[in-house]
């Protein structure tokens, strides 16, 4: 059965509905396609650190030859994570960016501790960290 | 203009069924995406710990790390669901919004 709602009823209607389209659901951030730029660098450099150290024989895989690409990176997660702090929503993202950063800031200190790495660890480190930087990527893009 | 108020509620669970279906497949990928990452890491782990190329104190802290891992997998799934959910509301509000502009002619 067809209810019809007769036109002089429509004001409290239209009045509902201006409250809805003022304030439409808001559940995550929005997208933000500078900061999934960001990432991919970001996650890329990550990459790149640990091929780039296995392309190297061990006793030249000192954490002074890599001091300052360490620093680039971390400087970026926090980046991020200060972007992400601004931003509406939040908590989801800045639990993966803690996670994210947590395990970097041991990776760093790992190899900064036994000043090199071998070839299993820094393989094993490039799967893991590329483990963390991916839900970040993988979030961002599904705000589109 | 008659405002049909069964057809608009129609159209907007439409606009919710098309939103959730289109983005679903997202979420089942992602999770499989996921899930074969995690395959390859784990064979990587104990192939190196078989050959002894890491020590067991790296394996276990590395383990420790998965736990960390699915944390965070789990927290953007969520945001995916999330999303999901977000756009199917917006799609239905816009349901019906269009639907009451047609009836007043706005």
């Amino acid at each position: 059965m067809r209810s019809v709602i007769p036109f002089t009823k429509l004001s409290a209607l239209v009045f509902f509905v201006f409250m809805l389209t003022s304030c439409k659901v808001m559940l995550v951030p929005e997208y933000n396609a500078q900061l999934e730029d960001q990432i991919t660098n970001a996650a890329k450099a990550t990459d790149k650190l640990y091929i780039d150290m296995l392309d190297v024989p061990q006793s030249k895989r000192t954490y002074d030859n890599y001091s300052e690409r360490y620093n680039g990176i971390e400087a970026e997660i926090n980046s991020i994570q200060l972007k992400n702090e601004g931003r509406p929503k939040n908590g989801d993202f800045l639990a993966i960016i803690k996670n994210l950063k947590d395990a970097f800031a041991e990776a760093k200190k790992y190899h900064k501790d036994k000043s090199t790495l071998s070839d299993g660890e820094a393989m094993v480190y490039r799967g893991t960290l590329s483990g963390f930087w991916k839900p970040l990527y993988i979030a961002e893009r599904a705000l589109k | 203009m008659a405002f049909d108020i069964n057809e608009v509620l129609a159209q907007m669970l439409g606009a919710i069924k098309t939103t959730t279906k289109d983005n679903w497949n997202n979420v089942k990928n992602t999770a499989n995406s996921f899930l074969q990452d995690r395959t390859l890491r784990l064979e990587l782990l104990a192939s190196l710990r078989l050959q002894n190329q890491i020590s067991q104190e790296f394996f276990l802290m590395r383990l420790e790390d998965e736990k960390k891992i699915l944390e965070s997998e789990l927290h953007a799934v969520a945001i995916i669901t999330k999303a999901i959910a977000q756009k199917a509301a917006n799609a239905a509000i816009d349901v019906l919004q269009n639907a009451v502009m047609k009836a007043i002619h706005l």
